[in-house]
């Protein structure tokens, strides 16, 4: 048990997928913009990267070395398309909101990374724990992204108000720029500075 | 790891890859009635929304929750209602590509570029107040080629089937940011009111760039800078569904008030 959350808090802390090993920047940089849309990528990504990796790692002794890229992108993309008519059935105005994001989850470095790098040599038990931890990593950057930028650029969280407007009579006047991509960008930027500077690790 | 030949490498790849176009196609065909339910009910909600916001019809604004709004089924060629079609399950993609049910839309005439199209349509038919009340617009749904996508939207015409009240804009897969700017309000907003025929008769409401006549000005839209044919494409689609290809028969007994 121990050594299981460790393994899970190094993936989430010192190998954070994102800030560490510069992996799935792309979305990070466009569903961070609301709590509500980050918190439901990475649970579409932990879906996808705990199955990509239990499979993949499942069939690491058949995969045949010549197409084993293919495969992997194969299986991935089946459980991203699987994943996002589940959202699309079950949440179709967020599934709006996300829209090419998810599937774009096929491209997302981190999932054809873990499979390449770790699921294709070490056992299911430990793939899968390799994939939840760089899955939460992922979610965890991506959500306090997407709360620094939902609070301090709308004054909500997750749709609430918090910070009452001006424009309402508040004291609140709402950083436009963390409404744009670029803020995504400064706040990621300044993660990867934070986690480099007090766990001295390499990037 | 097994050996490598290539009758292994082929058989693996292959079974992998079976597994998961059944697993792709499992996965969508035990959610197609899901899907299919939240269009419906995304089209119905297009539909009170494109007539919630128009001006000219303010007065159905408040009330719209007391207004009628029947779905028809209608025969594109005549504009008559076809009786005994329950609107739910009229499938206008399947009843195109359907060899009796479907025709080829002459290329010469192909403004929207479906290549097929049904023969019938479903139309909602808004009345102010219960069903004898009198006709406050028409929901006709379009749909037609933008730049990457097949775009699907619905227009609202006025009781006079000559003036567009609102359009919305559906289903699409434009670009985002870019082409899908065409769903955007502002732009949106800038078809309510337009003309649809000119004294003519030739359908004269169009998407462009340049600045128009004064005298056209009632049936020209500005096209959005950055998304040319995502936005001459739903233009494009606008003028073939409005005109004789699509619901110009129909329009014509709206005119006459000659709906049942």
């Amino acid at each position: 048990m121990r050594s299981f959350l460790r393994k899970l808090s190094h993936s989430i802390v010192d190998d954070n997928p994102v800030a560490v090993q510069l992996l799935g920047i792309c979305s990070a940089l466009a569903v961070t913009k609301t709590v509500a849309t980050a918190l439901v990528m990475s649970a579409a990504l932990t879906a996808v990267l705990v199955a990509s990796n239990g499979i993949i790692s499942a069939l690491r002794r058949v995969i045949p070395h010549s197409t084993r890229l293919v495969l992997q992108i194969t299986i991935i993309a089946t459980l991203v398309i699987v994943t996002d008519q589940i959202i699309a059935a079950f949440a179709p105005a967020m599934s709006r909101q996300l829209s090419v994001f998810v599937s774009l989850i096929i491209t997302n470095c981190i999932v054809l990374g873990r499979a390449e790098a770790f699921a294709m040599s070490h056992g299911v038990g430990e793939s899968l724990v390799d994939g939840l931890g760089n899955a939460l990593g992922y979610g965890l950057l991506l959500t306090t992204v997407g709360a620094v930028r939902e609070l301090l650029g709308a004054g909500a969280l997750l749709g609430q108000r918090v910070l009452p407007l001006v424009q309402d009579g508040g004291w609140f006047e709402p950083l436009a720029i963390l409404h744009l991509p670029p803020a995504g960008f400064f706040l990621i930027a300044g993660f990867v500075w934070l986690l480099q500077r007090t766990r001295r690790v390499a990037p | 790891m097994g050996e490598d030949t290539t009758g292994r490498t082929l058989g693996v790849s292959l079974v992998i890859c079976l597994a998961c176009s059944v697993a792709v196609s499992t996965s969508t065909a035990l959610l197609r009635p899901i899907r299919l339910e939240h269009e419906r009910s995304a089209q119905r909600e297009r539909v009170r929304q494109v007539l919630a916001r128009q001006p000219g019809i303010g007065g159905l604004v408040g009330d719209l929750d007391a207004a009628t709004l029947d779905e028809w089924v209608i025969d594109l060629a005549t504009g008559a209602r076809v009786p005994g079609l329950d609107p739910a399950t009229f499938d206008p993609t399947a009843a195109a590509n359907d060899p009796e049910q479907g025709r080829v839309v002459p290329p010469a005439t192909d403004l929207a570029r479906i290549q097929r199209q049904a023969r019938r349509a479903v139309v909602t038919v808004a009345r102010r107040g219960g069903p004898a009340g009198p006709v406050v617009a028409v929901v006709l749904p379009v749909y037609g080629r933008g730049y990457a996508s097949l775009i699907h939207g619905a227009v609202a015409v006025g009781p006079d089937a000559n003036t567009i009240l609102g359009l919305t804009i559906g289903q699409h897969g434009e670009t985002p940011g870019i082409g899908s700017e065409i769903e955007g309000e502002e732009w949106r907003a800038l078809w309510s009111g337009k003309r649809i025929r000119d004294e003519r008769g030739e359908v004269g409401v169009i998407v462009s760039f340049d600045a128009p006549a004064p005298d056209r000005a009632a049936f020209h839209v500005d096209a959005i800078t950055g998304a040319t044919r995502s936005s001459v494409g739903v233009g494009n689609m606008v003028r073939f569904w409005l005109g004789d290809g699509g619901f110009g028969p129909f329009l014509a007994r709206v005119k006459r008030g000659d709906l049942e």
